[in-house]
């Protein structure tokens, strides 16, 4: 809906000055737009010629093009791909050339559909990179769906969560850590085998939660209103310590705790079950049926445009599932 | 921005030459179905002279020159776009500053130009050297025919696009392709002349836009038409063309409410 590709049903959108499903053609100049799962390439032709094609598509001129063209091909690496066939790349290497191809015509906005589906680490952290690149050096403002939650914690200082077409969190990604992260984890490994009373009675007193993995290790769960130091100075005090592991509060668990709690619609053993039971039709930006996500019409001129921004989930009952599918 | 639609054509046409390989058979198959029908209209001729007024000659003329201009305006078109449609790549082309079915146009337009040339022009060759085609000299009849296959063209390619856009509507359009194929074969005078068909069956057929695909730019072509029933032939053509233009506009104004993105 954002991309002007959907007409709404009902309310009002805008976004960079434009109505996108009413000037459209005009709109969409300024646009860049990457849907992680299908391919916006033409699939029998080079990557150079798809590019070329793009430029009279978007009515850039030679010099123009030419710039960007150098820039995108450094900075992404794709030298070497160029030549290729689209249908030839890897997944990973078609990524790099469709995000090459969204932004030769230097959109003031950029749209991504879960841009990092699919794709290894390596290019994974490549593309985030990059991303922030742009964001840094040309000021495009990004705007990105995703189920991969490390996408948000790299990319992201507006997170926007929707849950069955209403926004259930909009805000900062250190607040919603805050506000909904409950505490961290420290993992001790010890030296000399030990018993879970043992360290019970070492925190004494203290609101903490011991768990004893084999005999030498222990997790222990801090809330956020007791110091980890305070933890640690007892128990490092008295106990020989091999290795200790600081978890902070998994954004992941955040996202799933808010989905539980933040939408008593949603039921449980959807959540849990993982199960696409409720959502026939998957999201994009705005979600694709058009009836379903009324609240999603908010203004988008009214944010800062150096900012990157994410809604986090556009479907109903798929992102927990999905971030649970991602977690092998 | 012209550009760009051009650039689709060059493409189109590009990217054909890169699988032409799959053309080389192509050529025999037409090349078989032009013989197919020669011996079938000559046994069903016997010894009569002229049957619905047309001599065996023209009738062989009439069959080479139809085949031939299917090639240049048959094109996939519709299958294309409702695969399109199902699998939701539409939704990446409406993000760009161009018309969707007027980049299919062209698409289809760079097929028809390959097919044209690689196609079109050694078959007819082929034809001629087998069996007794009798081309026109006169030039003007030559450039009436290119301008009425243009036409062809658009007008097929108007129902490629209504039969495509059906799969907004529903979620499986394609019997109603396969129909629309059908159809467009038999009744536009491919497979049998519409001046064969019983007089109710050519009365009903003047309603229709499928004989201005093939049946009249091939009997123009063949020299069956006098000059005020050729000029009279176009304008039926131009007719269909401007008249199909409204449904399409129609469709595609609802299809745009109710897109809905099939699989993701």
């Amino acid at each position: 809906m954002l991309t002007g590709i959907l007409v709404p049903t009902s309310g009002h959108i805008k976004v960079n000055g434009f109505v996108p499903h009413k000037e459209r053609e005009k709109f969409v100049q300024g646009i860049g737009v990457v849907f992680g799962q299908r391919s916006q390439l033409w699939w029998d032709i080079g990557v150079i010629e798809s590019f070329r094609l793009l430029r009279k598509v978007y009515g850039v001129g030679e010099n123009d093009f030419k710039r960007l063209l150098d820039e995108l091909v450094e900075t992404l690496s794709l030298g070497e791909l160029l030549n290729r066939p689209v249908r030839k790349l890897s997944l990973g290497q078609r990524m790099r050339c469709e995000l090459a191809a969204a932004l030769l015509h230097n959109p003031s906005i950029l749209f991504l559909d879960e841009p990092t589906i699919g794709l290894d680490i390596v290019v994974k952290t490549e593309i985030r990179e990059f991303l922030k690149r742009i964001n840094r050096e040309r000021g495009t403002t990004i705007l990105l769906t995703t189920h991969d939650l490390q996408d948000i914690e790299a990319l992201c200082s507006r997170v926007i969560m929707l849950d069955d077409g209403r926004i259930i969190y909009d805000g900062g990604l250190e607040e919603l850590k805050t506000r909904w992260g409950k505490g961290r984890e420290v993992v001790f490994t010890f030296g000399d085998a030990v018993r879970a009373d043992r360290l019970a009675a070492l925190t004494d007193g203290m609101d903490v939660k011991w768990s004893v993995g084999d005999a030498f290790t222990a997790t222990v769960w801090i809330p956020l209103e007791i110091n980890v130091s305070e933890v640690l100075s007892r128990v490092v005090g008295t106990m020989e310590i091999s290795d200790i592991k600081i978890i902070e509060t998994n954004t992941e668990e955040i996202v799933r705790e808010i989905y539980r709690t933040g939408s008593a619609q949603t039921p449980e053993e959807t959540l849990a079950g993982g199960g696409p039971s409720g959502g026939g039709s998957a999201g994009t930006a705005a979600g694709t049926s058009a009836d379903r996500e009324p609240s999603d019409d908010r203004p988008a001129d009214d944010r800062p445009s150096d900012k990157a921004e994410a809604g986090a989930s556009a479907d109903s009952s798929r992102p927990t599932a999905r971030a649970e599918a991602t977690k092998p | 921005m012209n550009a760009a639609y051009f650039e689709f054509i060059r493409i189109r046409f590009l990217t054909m030459l890169a699988y032409r390989v799959n053309y080389y058979s192509g050529i025999i198959v037409y090349a078989i179905n032009i013989g197919a029908y020669y011996f079938l209209w000559k046994a069903i001729y016997g010894d009569a002279g002229t049957l619905a007024g047309f001599t065996v000659e023209q009738m062989t003329t009439y069959v080479a020159v139809s085949w031939m201009a299917r090639a240049f305006y048959f094109n996939n078109l519709d299958r294309e776009i409702s695969n399109e449609i199902r699998d939701g790549s539409v939704a990446v082309q409406m993000t760009r500053p161009i018309n969707y079915l007027m980049v299919k146009m062209m698409q289809g337009f760079g097929e028809g130009v390959f097919r044209l040339l690689l196609f079109m022009v050694p078959g007819m060759i082929l034809a001629t050297l087998l069996f007794h085609v009798t081309l026109p000299t006169d030039p003007m009849r030559w450039i009436v025919f290119f301008v009425m296959i243009w036409f062809s063209f658009l007008i097929n390619t108007q129902l490629n696009i209504l039969t495509g856009l059906f799969a907004f509507f529903v979620e499986n359009n394609e019997g109603l392709m396969r129909m629309k194929r059908v159809l467009v074969d038999l009744l536009s005078g491919v497979v049998v002349p519409i001046a064969f068909f019983p007089a109710w069956g050519r009365a009903f057929m003047d309603w229709l836009p499928f004989q201005a695909i093939t049946y009249l730019p091939s009997s123009v072509f063949t020299g069956r038409t006098s000059d005020a029933e050729t000029w009279h032939a176009l304008l039926i053509q131009i007719g269909w063309f401007a008249v199909l233009v409204v449904p399409i506009v129609l469709m595609w104004r609802s299809a745009r409410r109710r897109l809905f993105v099939q699989g993701g």
